[in-house]
C-alpha cells in the first residue's frame, strides 16, 4: 500500500472516529475557553454571583455543593454547567436568570398533601448535576445557562411575579435547583419573610450541608427516588443512590413537608422486589407517612425505544407499597386511575376524592380524616 | 498438486461477478433496515452508512491489489465467494447484537458509537467486496477479456441488479430477508464448490463445502431473531414480528398492555389518554356538531372511540402500511360502527378524492426526520387538506411536546411548521401540552379547550377543567407562540427544510453538531484528491449518478408515498441502465468527443429530472415516464463514461479497475452523504440537480485536460 493512501485511511478512520464523540465536560471546559480566546469565562457576567460552599485546592476550586465533588480549575465549568471558576473564584452563572418561568398547579409537581388546589410560581435555570437517559426537560438540563434564552428576574422579582400571578408558593423545579441554589435560596427566603411558601422539586442530589441551610426557607420537597439500585442509579442517571435517601431523611428530619416520586421504567426500575426493597426501606426509617409516587414513563429523549409503563404494573407496585406499609401512595401520569385519591390510612375511606388536580369532594376536616379522626399528615391550609 | 499441470485460468469470473454482485446488494439492503431499527432511521443516518459502505468498498479495491497479487487465478472464484459466504450472515448478527449489547437497555444509540461502530462493523465485508472486484478483474485479464474492467463492472451490475430484485421485490413477501441473506451465501458458496471442482481446486472445493455446512449448522443453533427479542423486550411476551417494506413491526404484550413497535419505537399503545385525548378532543372541540372527521394514521382502537362522542360525527379513518393495519385489526381491535370507515392507501389520494369536505382532519405521524415523514406536513400537504375541510374546518398535526423551554432548534422546527400552515390557513393555534398540537383553520380557533370540550357536552377522562387549565394552558400558548415569531423557509415537497431542522434539533440530543459529517466529508476529499485527472470525470458521474438516483428516488417516494417495490424497480433500472452502458462502452468508438457526448448526456438528465414536473402535479403519469426515461439515459451514460475511461487509460488492467472502480465508489458515496441529509433540505431539488450537473461537467473538463486523452488521439 502506497504512503498516502495508507494515510487517507488513516485520516478517514479517525474522522468517523472523532466526528461527533462529545468531549468530556472538564476538556469541554478547557476548549472552551481556548475557542473563546478566554473572553467568555474571564469575567463575570450579570447573573454571576459567587458560589456558595467552596473549598480553595490550590488554583482549583472543590465544590462541596453535591455528591459530584468537583474540582474546578480555573476557566473550567462544574459538571452541572453552571458553577465557573473565574481567575480562581467559584461563581454560579444562574443567579437571577430562569430560562423557564411558568405556574403550575401544585399537584403537578405532584405534591398531593400541600395547599391542594393552589398554584405554584415555576421557575428554573439551566443545568443539572445528573444525566439521565429519559430527562423530559434535557433541553435544559443538559445545558449552561449561557446556551438558554432566559429571562432577567432577580430574587426580588421572583416573589414579586408570584404575588402577581397569585401563587401560594414559589416551585424550584423542572432543571435541578441545586445547581442553581444561590437563587434559589435567595428568593426562597425573601419569599418566606413575606409568607409564600417554597416549594424544592429536585433529585435530591445535594451534600449535607446546603441541604441543612436549605431546610431553613423551604417548605415543601418532592424528590425523585429514581430507583432503589446503585448500578442502576449509575447507568441510568450518572449518579449515586446513598446521598438521595441522605436527603430524604434530613428533610423529613427537619420537618419540610416530603413527598417522593419513583418513575417505573419498563425494564429498567419496574423490578416489583426492588420496589418492595425500597418500600421496606422507607418504613424502616420512619418515612412510611411520606406520600409516595409511582409515575408512568412514556418514551422520551434517549430512552425512545421502550414501550410506556403498563398501568398494570403501576397498580403492582401501588399494592406492593401499601404492603409494606407506606400510608400514602399514588399513581401518577394515569389519568381517572383510582390511585390518584388519597385515603385515610386508618379507616381505609376515601378523604380527598379528585379528578386531576381538583378535589371533587373532601372528607378533611382541620387536617383529620372526617370520619375516624386520624389527623393525615400534609399541609393542608395557608 | 494440480497447479503445475494446468493452466491458469479462471472460467468462473462471470458467475463469480454475479454471484458478488447480488450478495453485496442482498447485505446491503438487509444492514440498511437494520440501520433503520438501531437507530432512528433518518436521511443522515442512511447517509452515513451508505458513505461508509461505499468509501470502505473503494478503500477495499485499492488495499487488494497489493494484498493478493500473488494470489492464482484459478483460485479467485472460490477465495470471493468463501469469504462473501460467512462476513454477511457476521456482519448482520453484529449490526443486530451490538447495539443491543453497547447502549443502555432502550436506549438509542449515541450517534458517534454509530459512527464509529458502523465503519468497524462494516469494514470486513465492505472491503473484502472491494478487494473481490480487483481480483475478478484479474482474473477475467487472465481469462483473456479485452476490456475486463468495464465487463467486470458490467456484469457486477447485472448481480447487483439481481440481488436487488431478489430482495427489493420477488421474494420480499415469502423469506425473512435474513434468511434470504443465508440462502443467496449457500447458494453462492455451492456455486463457488462447483467451480472449484471444475478448476481442479479441489481442496478450496471442500474448505467451501465446509463453510456451508457450518453456517448452515449455525443458523439452526443460533436464532438470532430469538436473542434479540430476549435482549430488547425483556419481560415482553412476544406477538408478533414482521418485516415489511416500511420497517420491522412488532407487538408484544407487558402487562395488561399491547404495544406495537416499527423499527423499535413504540408507535401504538392502548392506555396512552392523554395523548389521545389531546389529539382528537382539541381539534373536534373546535367544530363539534356532528363532524365529519379524517384521521390519518394513529392508533384509531383509541382515537375513533373518542371522535364518535361527538353527536352526529362521521369518521374517516385512513392507513397507508397495509402491514400496520394487520396488526392492528389483530391486536388492537378498532371499533366497528356504521360511522366509521377505515381507508388503506396514501392520505394525499384521499384527499384529492373527497368530495363532501371534513370539518377536520387530523394528521397523525412520526417526527418529521425522514423524508417520508416530512412529507406530511409540507406546503402541498397543507394546500390538499385546506380543500378537503370545509371552509371553516380544522386541521391538527401535532409534534412531541416541547415541555417546559424549547431550545433553539427546538423553535426552529415549530417555527417551520407554524410558518408552513400560516401560508395556507389564515388561523394558526399552538397549545403546548403532552404533545405540541398545532391547529390551522380560516375561522376561529378557541385556545380554551377545557371549556369548549364542556360545552360540546362531552365527557372525557383527561380532557377537562380537572386537568386542563385553560388559563395556564392559554398563559403557555402564547409564551411559546410569542417566542416563535421568526422568518423561516417554508417547508415543500422538494425542499423539506423541516426535516433539516428537526435533524438538528435531533442531533442536540448528543451534543453533536451539524457540521461534524462535513469534517468526514474533507477526510475523503483528502484521499480522493490524489486520483489522478482522468479518473476524475469517474468520481464525477458517480457523484451525478447516485444523485439521479436518490432524486429520482426521492421524488417519487414525496409524490406518491412509500411505494416501496416502485422504488426497487428504479433501483434495477438504474443498476441496468450501469450494465448497458459499461457493455456498450467496450466496443464504442474511443475518443474525447464520445466520452464529453456521454457526460454531458449525464449531466442534461440531471437538469431535466430537476424541471420535471412531480407530487401534486396534474399529470403525474408523464411525470413518472420522463423520470424513468432519464434514470435510465442517466445510468447508462454513467455505464459508458466508466468504460471508456478504462480503456483510455490502458494500463495494467487491475491497477486500472481499482483506481475507476474506488474513483467511482468514492463519487457515489460522497453523493450519497451530501444530498439526502443536508444539500436536498438546504437547497431543494432543483439546486441540487443543477449542482450535480456542474459537477459532472467540471469533472469532465478536468478529466479531459489529462495528457493521456492527446496521447491517445495523435495515435
Ligand atoms: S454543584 Fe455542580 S459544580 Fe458543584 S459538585 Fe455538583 S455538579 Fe459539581
Ligand atoms: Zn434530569
Ligand atoms: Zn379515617
Amino acid at each position: 500500500m502506497k504512503k498516502r493512501e495508507f494515510l487517507g485511511c488513516c485520516a478517514f478512520g479517525a474522522m468517523n472516529l472523532i466526528a461527533a464523540k462529545p468531549l468530556p465536560p472538564r476538556l469541554h471546559a478547557e476548549v472552551d475557553a481556548w475557542l473563546n480566546n478566554g473572553s467568555a469565562e474571564d469575567e463575570p457576567w450579570k447573573w454571576s454571583k459567587e458560589a456558595l460552599f467552596v473549598e480553595q485546592a490550590g488554583d482549583s476550586i472543590h465544590c462541596l455543593k453535591c455528591p459530584n465533588d468537583c474540582t474546578i480549575p480555573v476557566g473550567g465549568t462544574g459538571l452541572c454547567r453552571n458553577r465557573v471558576n473565574v481567575r480562581g473564584k467559584l461563581y454560579s452563572i444562574a443567579y437571577g436568570n430562569p430560562c423557564a418561568v411558568h405556574v403550575d398547579p401544585i399537584e403537578k409537581k405532584p405534591l398531593l398533601h400541600f395547599l391542594p388546589g393552589t398554584r405554584a410560581f415555576s421557575i428554573a435555570a439551566a443545568g443539572c448535576n445528573l444525566a439521565c437517559l429519559n430527562c423530559q426537560n434535557w433541553q435544559i438540563s443538559q445545558v449552561s445557562p449561557k446556551e438558554t434564552e432566559n429571562q432577567d428576574l432577580m430574587p426580588r422579582e421572583v416573589v414579586n411575579e408570584c404575588r402577581r400571578a397569585g401563587c401560594a408558593s414559589i416551585a424550584y423545579t423542572y432543571s435541578e435547583p441545586t445547581t442553581f441554589y444561590e437563587y434559589a435560596y435567595d428568593a426562597a427566603e425573601i419569599a418566606h419573610g413575606e409568607g409564600i411558601r417554597n416549594v424544592w422539586k429536585s433529585n435530591g442530589y445535594i451534600e449535607e450541608a446546603p441541604l441543612r441551610r436549605l431546610c431553613r426557607v423551604i417548605d415543601a420537597a418532592n424528590i425523585d427516588l429514581k430507583s432503589f439500585d446503585e448500578n442502576i442509579y449509575a447507568r441510568l442517571n450518572a449518579g449515586k443512590l446513598a446521598p438521595v435517601l441522605r436527603t430524604l431523611r434530613i428533610f423529613h428530619e427537619m420537618h419540610v413537608w416530603l413527598e417522593i416520586t419513583n418513575l417505573v421504567i419498563p425494564g429498567w426500575t419496574d423490578d416489583l422486589e426492588m420496589i418492595r426493597r425500597m418500600c421496606a426501606w422507607l418504613c424502616k426509617n420512619g418515612l412510611d407517612d411520606v406520600p409516595l409516587h409511582f409515575s408512568r414513563f412514556t418514551p422520551l429523549y434517549k430512552l425512545n425505544q421502550l414501550a410506556p409503563t403498563p398501568v398494570k404494573r403501576l397498580e403492582e407496585a401501588h399494592a406492593a407499597a401499601v404492603k409494606e406499609g407506606i400510608k400514602y401512595a399514588y399513581i401518577g401520569n394515569v389519568p381517572g386511575n383510582a390511585a390518584e385519591h388519597t385515603y385515610c390510612h386508618h379507616c381505609k375511606k376515601m378523604i380527598l376524592e379528585r379528578r386531576g388536580y381538583s378535589i371533587v369532594t373532601n372528607n378533611l376536616k382541620n387536617g383529620k380524616c372526617m370520619y375516624c379522626s386520624t389527623s393525615i399528615p400534609g399541609v393542608w391550609g395557608l | 498438486m494440480a497447479k503445475a499441470t494446468m493452466p491458469q485460468r479462471a472460467d468462473g469470473w462471470r458467475v463469480t461477478t454475479i454471484l458478488a454482485g447480488a450478495i453485496t446488494a442482498g447485505t446491503q439492503i438487509v444492514l440498511l433496515r437494520e440501520v433503520l431499527c438501531a437507530f432512528l432511521g433518518n436521511e443522515l443516518v442512511i447517509g452515513i452508512m451508505l458513505f461508509d459502505w461505499l468509501a470502505l468498498t473503494g478503500i477495499g479495491v485499492v488495499l487488494a491489489r497489493v494484498w493478493t497479487a500473488r494470489l492464482r487465478p484459478s483460485l479467485i472464484p472460490s477465495v470471493v465467494l468463501g469469504s462473501l459466504l460467512v462476513l454477511p450472515p457476521l456482519t448482520l448478527v453484529g449490526f443486530r447484537l451490538l447495539p443491543l449489547l453497547v447502549a443502555p437497555p432502550g436506549s438509542m444509540l449515541e450517534i458517534w458509537i454509530f459512527l464509529v461502530g458502523a465503519v468497524l462493523v462494516l469494514s470486513p465485508v465492505c472491503l473484502v467486496s472491494g478487494a473481490a472486484f480487483s481480483l475478478l478483474v484479474r482474473a477475467s485479464a487472465v481469462g483473456g477479456g479485452v476490456n475486463s474492467v468495464g465487463s467486470v463492472y458490467a456484469w457486477e451490475a447485472i448481480g447487483s441488479l439481481a440481488g436487488g430484485a431478489l430482495f427489493g421485490v420477488l421474494l420480499f413477501d415469502l423469506v425473512p430477508s435474513q434468511d434470504l441473506l443465508l440462502l443467496l451465501c449457500v447458494g453462492s458458496g455451492v456455486a463457488g464448490a462447483a467451480m472449484a471442482f471444475r478448476a481442479r481446486e479441489r481442496r478450496s472445493a471442500l474448505l467451501l463445502l465446509a463453510g456451508v455446512l457450518l453456517l448452515l449448522i449455525a443458523r439452526s443453533v443460533f436464532d438470532v431473531n430469538a436473542l434479540t427479542f430476549k435482549l430488547r423486550y425483556p419481560g415482553h411476551t412476544i406477538l408478533a414480528h414482521e418485516e415489511t417494506p416500511y420497517g420491522v413491526l412488532t407487538a408484544t404484550r407487558l402487562g395488561d398492555q399491547t404495544t406495537v413497535f416499527a423499527n423499535n419505537i413504540p408507535l401504538l399503545a392502548d392506555g396512552d389518554v392523554q395523548n389521545v385525548e389531546e389529539t382528537i378532543h382539541f381539534a373536534l372541540a373546535q367544530r363539534p356538531r356532528s363532524p365529519r372527521v379524517l384521521i390519518v394514521g394513529g392508533n384509531p382502537s383509541a382515537l375513533v372511540p373518542e371522535a364518535l362522542k361527538y353527536a352526529g360525527s362521521k369518521v374517516d379513518c385512513i392507513e397507508e402500511n397495509p402491514w400496520l393495519r394487520d396488526f392492528q385489526q389483530k391486536f388492537l381491535q378498532p371499533p366497528q360502527n356504521d360511522r366509521v370507515q377505515y381507508f388503506l392507501g396514501d392520505f394525499r389520494q384521499r384527499l384529492r378524492s373527497s368530495t363532501d369536505g371534513y370539518d377536520a382532519i387530523i394528521l397523525i405521524s412520526p417526527e418529521p426526520s425522514t423524508l417520508q415523514s416530512n412529507r406530511m406536513y409540507t406546503r402541498e400537504s397543507m394546500r390538499l387538506a385546506h380543500q378537503a375541510l370545509k371552509s371553516a374546518g380544522v386541521l391538527c398535526l401535532s409534534l412531541p411536546s416541547s415541555e417546559d423551554y424549547a431550545g433553539d432548534d427546538a423553535k426552529n422546527v415549530r417555527a417551520t411548521l407554524r410558518n408552513t400552515i400560516a401560508e395556507t390557513f389564515g388561523n394558526v393555534l399552538i397549545l403546548p401540552a403532552g404533545h405540541d398540537i398545532f391547529l390551522a383553520s380560516d375561522s376561529t380557533l378557541r385556545a380554551d379547550v377545557a371549556a369548549a370540550i364542556a360545552g360540546a357536552g362531552v365527557v372525557t377522562t383527561y380532557a377537562n377543567a380537572n386537568y386542563i387549565q385553560d388559563d395556564l394552558l392559554g398563559d403557555r400558548a402564547q409564551r411559546l407562540s410569542a417566542s416563535l415569531q421568526r422568518a423561516t423557509p417554508i417547508n415543500t415537497d422538494d425542499h423539506p427544510v423541516l426535516m433539516l431542522a428537526y435533524i438538528r434539533y435531533w442531533l442536540r440530543f448528543f451534543s453533536a453538531e451539524s457540521w461534524v459529517p462535513a469534517l468526514i466529508f474533507l477526510a475523503v476529499l483528502l484521499f480522493v484528491v490524489r486520483a489522478d485527472r482522468v479518473s476524475f470525470g469517474v468520481v464525477a458521474a458517480g457523484c451525478g449518478g447516485i444523485i439521479l438516483e436518490l432524486m429520482v428516488l426521492i421524488i417519487v417516494q414525496v409524490g406518491f408515498g412509500n411505494v416501496y417495490k416502485m422504488s426497487g424497480a428504479l433501483i434495477g433500472l438504474y443498476m441496468a441502465g450501469m450494465s448497458v452502458g459499461a457493455f456498450a462502452g467496450g466496443g464504442m468508438k474511443l475518443t474525447s468527443r464520445v466520452y464529453a457526448a456521454m457526460q454531458s448526456g449525464l449531466a442534461l438528465t440531471l437538469l431535466i429530472t430537476s424541471s420535471l414536473q412531480y407530487g401534486a402535479s396534474s399529470r403525474p403519469l408523464t411525470g413518472v415516464a420522463g423520470l424513468v426515461v432519464c434514470l435510465f439515459v442517466g445510468s447508462l451514460a454513467a455505464g459508458v463514461v466508466f468504460a471508456l475511461t478504462s480503456r483510455i487509460m490502458a494500463r495494467d488492467p487491475v491497477k486500472t479497475g481499482s483506481r475507476l472502480y474506488s474513483a467511482d465508489l468514492l463519487g457515489s458515496a460522497i453523493g450519497a452523504l451530501l444530498v439526502g441529509p443536508f444539500l436536498l433540505p438546504l437547497l431543494g431539488v432543483h439546486v441540487v440537480a443543477n449542482a450535480a450537473a456542474g459537477v459532472v461537467v467540471v469533472g469532465t473538463i478536468i478529466s479531459l485536460t489529462s495528457p493521456v486523452w492527446r496521447v491517445h488521439e495523435k495515435a
